[in-house]
């Protein structure tokens, strides 16, 4: 059983909490900065963080987003081997995929680091005290939900429900599964209820 | 009966949170997968049933938005991990389904004003999400791509801005079906079971 009172966050976490701030903040080229650091931290810390640039597509991606796009929009104002682009543009593109993979970079390391127990303790210590109860309640639930869901579909469509009036079968089965959670949710409901009140006699 | 009342919200908070989840990463995962267009169009349509459902039997403050929070842990701890387009557009959305109920009784009117307001949050929510995470730029790069675009096919200026008016009518629409859906079915659903 994990002990929350143990869950908090180090100064690694503050560290890339701060840096992620930074770098919404940042205005223009200023971001560098914060996007320096972090990759500073990350290559000695968490490096394996940095695996999406070993996908061929997010390089394809981001090369065709800082260099196509001056190409092809804006005031063509400058030029570089005959080719002309937008400076402009090309600010705009290589400022945004900066900002964009400098928040994806501290996201990523961040929910490394955060456990589902440290979670746990931020939404109980949070107003949403009903949340923090609930969500235990439903990833237990998950898979029952699912099989109700796809019950419900099966039944239908082996019935014939989707050859004709499918909209107003479609409908019927929305309201199959609607009914189907709310006698889930009222079972749990009698569960809650009687757990507290068996706790409450002893 | 308080108590009562406390452990039927947690029931349904997490039930009802748990199947808005599986939707969420069922169908959006397939969804984004397969760049379908209009994908926010039925994802938010299939939430505001679910959303309004739950809140035509506990009618609380704090249902919506619970349910937005247990919707973000089930989605950040599937397969397919954290990403963070979805992640602010449950919370977006559950912040408004919040704001627009508020504890209020529920009505027609109210569903139809849900359904609405989170259609027209998803219209937006890809200039919302950019400024975000890319800054004000994000601005400067669709007003290019829509100048370009009329450009390119010879039409007057002022058609690009017909085109994205078109699109926001047509979130509104799908708005109002949504809200409409979600209270026929609710109370179909209450008079089924003698809720």
């Amino acid at each position: 059983m994990t002990n929350l009172n143990n869950q908090k966050l180090n100064k690694s976490n503050f560290l890339i909490l701060i840096l992620l701030f930074a770098i919404v903040a940042s205005p223009g080229f200023y971001i560098f900065i914060p996007f320096c650091i972090l990759l500073s931290f990350i290559i000695f810390k968490d490096f394996e963080s940095l695996y999406i640039f070993k996908r061929w597509k997010f390089i394809l991606f981001g090369m065709m987003f800082i260099f196509v796009l001056p190409l092809v929009l804006g005031e063509k104002d400058a030029a570089l081997a005959g080719i002309k682009y937008s400076s402009e543009y090309l600010r705009i593109s290589t400022l945004i995929m900066i900002r964009g993979i400098g928040f994806y970079l501290a996201i990523t390391v961040f929910s490394r680091q955060v456990s589902v127990a440290l979670l746990s303790k931020w939404i109980s210590q949070s107003r949403l005290s009903s949340a923090s109860e609930a969500v235990p309640v439903a990833i237990n639930l998950l898979p029952m939900l699912q099989k109700n869901a796809v019950e419900s579909y099966l039944v239908f469509k082996y019935r014939g429900g989707f050859k004709r009036k499918r909209i107003k079968n479609l409908l019927r089965l929305i309201l199959t599964i609607l009914i189907n959670t709310i006698k889930m949710a009222e079972d749990i409901t009698q569960v809650l209820i009687y757990k507290e009140m068996s706790l409450k006699e002893k | 009966m308080t108590n009562i009342l406390d452990k039927k919200k947690i029931a349904y908070i997490a039930v009802f949170g748990g199947l808005w989840g599986l939707l969420e990463i069922s169908f959006g995962a397939v969804m984004h997968a397969l760049h379908l267009p209009f994908k926010g169009i039925w994802l938010t349509g299939a939430a505001v049933i679910v959303i309004l459902t739950a809140y035509s039997i506990v009618p609380a403050r704090g249902v919506p938005f619970s349910m937005g929070v247990v919707v973000i842990v089930l989605k950040m701890f599937s397969i397919g991990g954290f990403i963070f387009s979805p992640f602010i557009a449950v919370i977006f959305e559950a912040a408004i389904a919040e704001i627009i109920l508020f504890g209020r009784k529920p009505s027609r009117k109210l569903f139809i004003l849900t359904g609405c307001g989170l259609m027209i949050y998803t219209f937006s929510h890809r200039i919302i999400w950019g400024l975000l995470i890319y800054g004000r730029s994000t601005i400067d790069i669709y007003e290019g791509i829509i100048k370009q675009g009329v450009t390119w096919l010879g039409l007057p200026e002022e058609w690009g801005m017909l085109v994205i008016v078109i699109l926001f009518l047509f979130h509104l629409v799908s708005g109002i079906i949504a809200g409409w859906a979600a209270w026929m079915l609710s109370n179909k659903a209450k008079n089924r079971l003698n809720i």
